[in-house]
């Protein structure tokens, strides 16, 4: 028997017991996708205990309709899909889309002033010129990254971020976007052409 | 598994700089799906260009606001409020945090003076993570201390006396001759009891600068391990983790004997095995060695292993492998003290790892490692 088929039996397995009522089955499914889903909520709604909430709430939604919950596509997908949604209607209800949307505009004081500090120590810790020559270097390229991760659309950055921080397929990234995979293709080819571009260095 | 990516049309803004590496073998290789032979090219290139590597590293911890993310709540502590609220019930639990380890810091006043160097790096989110009250404990200011350890009462002198830096810590020590001594964290130096009546002696694990102040009449010896070096007139750096299993010796001004592999002047990097085995390498460009005196960590083919144990000194963060065979992967490249979670990105990226960092540790892992957490298909079929 091949291993990703044992995964998705196992998948279906957990699932069958949940829509039974299996509390411990339940807890094993949450523990196993809290951190990432944690994760993805927080690029979206930049706060600590929103994120969570929006995670648990994905989670009383299934737990609440267990008895029919259908999952046609792998559960994880689901699961994520489910987060991005809440996640951009909770943005819509406090406003703040145009500000939180991009994952490069650190808007609020607080994330600035962490981040600038942080860039403040980076560029001032070392020592004399060959080390301010490389601080010098590496803020250039920060702040090249921030721009180029602020000018992504919503739905690029996803792309990417699902497929190389949380190790997806094309396939899976579809049905997290509600579209196909030649959609997905597409956003990932461009993806592609933005990372390729921005490592587009002279050499010194 | 991947199909070869030359393609004869593909154009040229397509291409990255350098080895013929393009943007969809980049991609692949993020995404863990290159052969060997590939991730091997993609390596190379990116540790023969930094400045690529750290960009590509920034832009993949940008995509996710690592730098200014806060610690995941934990998880089991997460399902307990999750099934308070499914139970509608209350259910606090919260652990009582460890206490910091206490630090012995007592001693009347010292011939030999002790400072530990304000700490550079930033209390990051790592360290949040990781050593949540350990952290709060360690104060980053120039404070003067002694520590005295009254050990082995059994030796004949009872003056000794003893220095140590931690984990993340680094700290100049002025001896009573005016030899001056500068440690890396998670270094000890023990200091003879009768150091500058007639010969001045010191015992060193872990490594240590020392600028010596030379007087032919009270030679100046350094033990470490099975090595024994002794100044010629001379600054020198010695370097002794146990688990390197070796003394290395760098002089960088003058001359120092060094047991089991002789004189060497400056530029000459001596090795002593524990297992007797020595090596002399003339010419070298040893502020390479010593750029730890600035802060910086300077690795060329290093196994993973060791750049590891190096960020576990100057951090104090620990640093899980998912697989104990990662750790041979070599590592080039140049990491700051400023911050655990730049310097751990860096090499993540550098060598196409995953870092997963729960409440409790941070651990380095293939992207689409089998893990609980992966359940994805294209996960297991990788993970072949």
């Amino acid at each position: 028997m091949n291993k990703a088929f044992a995964v998705q039996n196992e998948e279906a397995n957990l699932v069958a017991r949940i829509r039974g009522g299996d509390e411990a089955a339940f807890e094993s499914l949450y523990l196993a996708h809290h951190d990432e889903l944690w994760r993805f909520a927080y690029a979206y709604v930049r706060s600590r205990e929103v994120a969570e909430e929006l995670v648990q709430d994905v989670f009383l939604a299934i737990w609440g309709t267990r008895r029919t919950w259908e999952v046609h596509t792998r559960a994880r997908a689901w699961m994520y899909a489910s987060v991005r949604h809440l996640a951009l209607n909770h943005l819509r209800h406090e406003r703040v889309v145009t500000r939180t949307i991009c994952a490069g505009c650190h808007a609020t004081s607080e994330t600035e002033q962490a981040l600038g500090s942080d860039r403040l120590e980076a560029t001032t810790m070392g020592t004399p010129p060959m080390d301010q020559q490389l601080a010098l270097e590496e803020k250039e390229i920060d702040e090249a990254v921030v721009h180029a991760i602020a000018a992504l659309p919503e739905r690029r950055r996803i792309a990417m971020t699902l497929r190389w921080k949380h190790d997806m397929s094309s396939l899976e990234i579809a049905r997290v976007l509600g579209t196909s995979p030649e959609a997905v293709r597409t956003l990932l080819t461009r993806a592609r052409a933005d990372l390729a571009s921005l490592l587009e260095r002279p050499r010194q | 598994m991947c199909e070869v990516a030359v393609s004869a049309s593909r154009s040229v803004s397509d291409r990255l700089p350098g080895e013929g590496i393009d943007a969809e073998m980049l991609d692949r290789y993020l995404a863990h799906e290159c052969s060997e032979a590939e991730v091997a090219i993609v390596r190379r290139h990116l540790m023969a260009r930094p400045d690529i590597a750290r960009a590509l590293a920034s832009f993949l911890s940008e995509l996710e606001d690592e730098p200014s993310r806060p610690a995941s709540p934990d998880a089991r502590e997460s399902w307990l409020r999750l099934r308070a609220r499914m139970h509608e019930t209350d259910d606090d639990s919260h652990p009582e945090p460890d206490s910091a380890e206490p630090r012995h810091v007592a001693g009347p006043k010292p011939r030999h003076l002790f400072a530990l160097l304000p700490a550079r790096q930033r209390t990051s989110v790592w360290r949040r993570i990781v050593y949540p009250t350990l952290a709060a404990g360690l104060v980053a200011a120039v404070v003067f201390r002694v520590e005295r350890h009254d050990t082995e009462p059994a030796q004949p002198q009872p003056q000794e006396e003893t220095f140590a830096t931690a984990n993340r810590e680094r700290a100049e020590l002025r001896l009573s001759d005016g030899t001056r001594i500068r440690l890396a964290p998670a270094s000890r130096i023990r200091v003879a009891a009768d150091y500058g009546e007639r010969q001045r002696t010191v015992y060193l694990d872990g490594q240590g600068y020392f600028e010596v102040k030379h007087d032919v009449s009270r030679p100046f010896t350094v033990y470490a391990g099975t090595a024994i070096t002794r100044d010629l007139g001379t600054e020198f750096a010695v370097r002794n983790y146990s688990e390197e299993r070796a003394v290395q010796v760098v002089v960088r001004t003058g001359a120092v004997a060094m047991s089991g592999v002789g004189r060497l002047d400056a530029g000459d990097v001596g090795r002593l095995g524990m297992d007797g085995t020595s090596s002399l390498t003339r010419g070298v460009a040893v502020d390479s060695l010593l750029t730890w005196l600035d802060g910086r960590l300077v690795f060329h083919d290093a196994p993973l292993a060791t750049v590891l144990a190096e960020l576990r000194r100057w951090h104090d963060v620990d640093v899980h492998l998912a697989d104990p065979a990662l750790g041979t992967l070599p590592f080039t490249g140049v990491l700051t003290d400023a911050s655990f979670g730049s310097s751990i990105r860096l090499v993540a990226a550098t060598l196409g790892l995953l870092v997963r960092h729960s409440k409790d540790r941070v651990t380095l892992d293939r992207i689409g490692g089998l893990t609980p957490a992966s359940h994805s298909p294209t996960a297991a079929r990788r993970a072949r």
